[in-house]
């Protein structure tokens, strides 16, 4: 007897993972029959790969990270996810360490069987050689972001040259520089070589001070013994020379040729682009006007974070926190100023900033949950309290929201059995119409304030969703309103009205039904989560949908929101305002392909969530 | 517990009754050490289906089986008999999902156990539940090659019943079942109810228990089986 035979649940668990689910069903039996399964327990410094083998690791239960040589964090993996490919792809020894964050099953392909299914299958071959190659493009990119002293001069400089040859007069050149709102120019000769240097200072002290005329050319006063550094310098190398030979301005050349000036003030700037830093003097603003102050230096955050390649789910918690944080040193302020508060409360946050999702143009959607003791007495307090924070908020770029979601409306500053009545309304007499507007309501977080008010609240939300079809069922009828536009490869037509008529809005027709679906999915299981990809994970282990339905949305939630950073960060770069509308024409044909994928995807989950909640109510 | 010298001395007697060539190669097999580290030793795990817990009236539907190599599950090792028998399955395809028209192309027991006892030669046997599954075993080899099954045997639900009594506070009613001692290693439910499957359910469960148990700290074999 040699035959060998399959374990049915773990072919069912191969079949549900991308790429196992491209193979052939008689291959991808054959690979099933091969697995090797063993238990890794946290912590186990045993648990190490078998570096004399190396072979392809899926995880089945429990967490691992991925760690290179020196102890960088490369990839966190869970059920459904892989480790152990890069050696078997490239025939290197294995260097990487791996830790057991969780206890967990592993499944493992040796080599041979391996090699075997990469050359049967297409898919399977691009989709693990693709995975090698994000993870290098991540480990490079995390290290830079993660180490000041590793950037390049070529992230951090503002803007193009801006230049002049040697026979324009002084006169010309300032006009040009005020025009231009420079303080240098670079001077180039005919063949477009750097030549020499003029700043602000050159025409005060050369020009002005020596009693010059206006018709002097500038080959009498340029610097032309100058320092320069390549694009591809290390910013701490710029800031060393600069330093040492006491200048300000910096010209950075590429390949010989003048790219870009860098300036002291772009050095300070790179510096503030931290956001733990940021965070750290938030947190000693005394005053509105600081904080405004401190915000400046959110775009710069964004655009460095963008650069350095993190994730659309990283920026959008590391931006989240930045709010928060704001948030509380708001509501301290005003503690401080108004005296402590009366009663127990929590300062509620709605909508992107519940979810952490937030992007480069947030406004506000906020609430006040206070005790049911609170006397109107007390809510003259609160509402002055609401009202320091409210337009705190908006002076440092967070709007006021369109819709008066904010603590310092009556409606949204209310008792917990305000709040719960409020709830049980859109939940036990739910009308798509009135459901219209409430969905940011579910997405809640409190970012301040007494914790049990706050959980008291959810667990009443939660205990009435769960299960509730005809309030599920309201819910995706307004979901299933907003849907990609597949229409967008065929005619390029995408909004119908208004200066965007040839743009795709990508929050509407492509985040939000995302996270519509995963806020469905865990308020019908009376889920307290309320990230949306954490939710779509949760759904997942819910058996509510498949890992690879939850896998596929979690990818395209992620190329959606990335595709709307960086073109935020082109935006905020540019020194225009950041809109969340995309024109296709500015698409390169791999990111076409890959966004109608991913608009496939959010059909397809909508037309489920059309089946499961909407059957015979709708 | 069967000491080493008692496991030899039988190895000993029942060779000398025994005429099947099949058990006296398995017999002539070394055991797997006691005193080296549980780690060092191969294991089989094994399940198997009955129609009905009488050992006297019931019999062997299926044998599933999967080794263990190296601490690792190996499912290239694993094989699912189906037992064919002049009775019939009678009520129990309730249970098992195995129906008289399955039984086509089934092995006869004694093909069965033959392939049963290559598998295990020079392994610990694994089971869960070992009282049960073990007398089934038993009187099989008894029948087919005139003496008993001579193994060292491994009982995930006395590893478990031994670590609810270690932490026994509050520990009190958890229950044994396979499926229940996997839930509290996080080990995934698989609802397909075969041998073989409850064979590598039972092998993962085993390869969690002792990962919890002993770490990577040194262990001797004879800390793991119960017989």
């Amino acid at each position: 007897m040699t035959v060998s035979v399959e374990v049915a649940a773990i072919r069912e668990f191969l079949a549900g993972c991308p790429p196992f689910d491209e193979l052939p069903a008689e291959t991808l039996g054959r690979a099933a029959s091969k697995v090797q399964i063993a238990y890794y327990r946290a912590g186990d410094p045993s648990a190490v790969l078998d570096y004399s083998s190396p072979r392809l690791y899926v995880v089945r239960t429990g967490a691992f990270e991925v760690r290179d040589s020196e102890g960088q964090l490369l990839d966190r993996v869970e059920p459904g996810g892989y480790f152990g490919y890069p050696s078997l792809l490239t025939g290197d020894a294995i260097t990487n360490q791996l830790t057991v964050i969780e206890d967990g099953l592993v499944y493992q392909l040796d080599g041979d069987l391996f090699q075997a299914l990469r050359s049967a299958s297409r898919p399977f071959d691009r989709f693990f050689n693709r995975a090698h190659a994000n993870r290098l493009r991540h480990a490079v990119r995390f290290r830079e972001q993660s180490y000041q002293l590793t950037r390049r001069v070529g992230d951090i400089f503002s803007r193009e040259p801006v230049v002049a040859s040697a026979d324009q007069t002084v006169a010309e050149v300032a006009r040009l520089m005020t025009a231009e709102r420079v303080s240098s120019v670079m001077v180039i000769d005919d063949r477009g070589r750097l030549y020499g240097l003029v700043t602000d200072r050159d025409l005060r002290i050369r020009v002005v001070a020596e009693g010059r005329s206006a018709d002097t050319p500038l080959a009498e006063i340029m610097t032309t013994d100058l320092v320069s550094v390549s694009a591809e310098s290390l910013v701490f190398e710029a800031t060393l020379l600069m330093t040492e030979h006491n200048i300000h301005h910096l010209p950075v050349l590429r390949d010989g040729s003048p790219a870009g000036m860098v300036t002291t003030t772009d050095l300070i700037k790179a510096q503030k682009a931290d956001p733990v830093l940021l965070i750290g003097e938030i947190g000693h603003q005394e005053t509105v006007e600081g904080l405004q102050q401190v915000s400046r230096d959110i775009p710069e955050l964004l655009g460095s974070l963008i650069r350095a390649g993190a994730s659309a789910d990283q920026v959008g918690r590391l931006l989240t926190t930045v709010t928060d944080a704001l948030t509380r040193q708001l509501l301290q302020q005003a503690m401080d100023k108004l005296g402590p508060a009366p009663t127990a409360f929590a300062w509620l946050a709605f909508g992107s900033q519940g979810r952490q999702d937030q992007a480069a143009i947030s406004d506000q959607d906020n609430g006040l949950l206070l005790s049911d003791g609170a006397t109107g007495e007390d809510d003259s307090y609160f509402k002055a309290l609401a009202t320091y924070v409210n337009d705190g908020l908006d002076r440092c770029g967070y709007k006021y929201c369109p819709g008066e979601v904010m603590a310092i409306t009556d409606r949204w500053r209310q008792p917990l059995v305000g709040w719960k009545k409020q709830f049980l309304g859109w939940i036990n007499q739910p009308s798509t119409k009135a459901l219209m507007h409430a969905s940011i309501f579910f997405d809640m977080r409190c970012v301040f304030g007494d914790k049990a008010l706050f959980a008291d609240l959810q667990q009443t939300v939660c205990n009435a969703a769960r299960g509730n079809e005809i309030f599920l069922a309201n819910l995706t009828a307004n979901a299933l309103k907003l849907t990609p536009p597949m229409g967008f490869f065929k005619h390029f037509v995408l909004e119908h009205s208004g200066e965007h008529k040839h743009a795709f809005d990508m929050k509407l027709r492509g985040i939000m039904p995302i996270n519509d679906i995963a806020r469905i999915h865990a308020l019908a299981a009376g889920s307290t989560e309320i990230h949306t990809l954490a939710r779509l994970r949760e759904a997942a282990t819910n058996r509510q949908i498949t890992l690879k339905d939850a896998r596929n949305l979690i990818d395209a939630h992620e190329f959606i929101s990335r595709l709307r950073l960086e073109h935020q960060g082109a935006m905020l770069k540019a020194g225009s305002k950041p809109d969340n509308y995309l024109d296709p024409k500015t698409l390169s044909s791999l990111s076409r392909h890959q966004l109608r994928d991913a608009f496939a995807v959010v059909t397809s989950a909508q037309a489920a969530l059309r089946a499961k909640f909407t059957r015979g109510l709708m | 517990m069967l000491a080493g010298w008692t496991y030899q001395l039988k190895q000993k007697r029942y060779l000398a009754r025994c005429q099947h060539a099949r058990m006296r190669e398995y017999l002539r097999a070394a055991a797997p050490s006691r005193k080296a580290d549980f780690r060092k030793s191969c294991y089989l795990a094994v399940d198997l289906e009955m129609t009905g817990m009488e050992v006297d009236s019931d019999h062997i539907l299926s044998i599933g089986f999967v080794p263990i190599d190296n601490m690792r599950v190996t499912l290239a090792g694993a094989r699912h008999i189906l037992v064919s028998s002049s009775l019939g399955v009678g009520q129990s395809a309730v249970i098992h999902g195995i129906h008289d028209r399955d039984m086509v192309g089934a092995s006869s027991l004694s093909e069965a156990m033959d392939c049963l006892l290559e598998a295990l030669q020079g392994r610990v046997l694994l089971l869960h539940y070992a009282a049960l599954d073990l007398a089934f075993l038993q009187e099989a080899s008894q029948r087919l090659y005139g003496v008993p099954l001579l193994a060292m045997v491994a009982d995930t639900l006395v590893l478990e019943n031994q670590r609810l009594q270690r932490n026994s506070a509050g520990q009190h009613g958890q229950g044994l079942r396979l499926s229940d001692c996997r839930r509290r290693y996080n080990l995934p439910d698989y609802h397909a109810h075969n041998a073989l499957v409850d064979a590598v359910a039972t092998a993962e469960l085993f390869l969690a228990q002792v990962a919890h148990r002993f770490g990577c700290e040194h262990a001797p074999l004879t800390r793991v089986v119960s017989s």
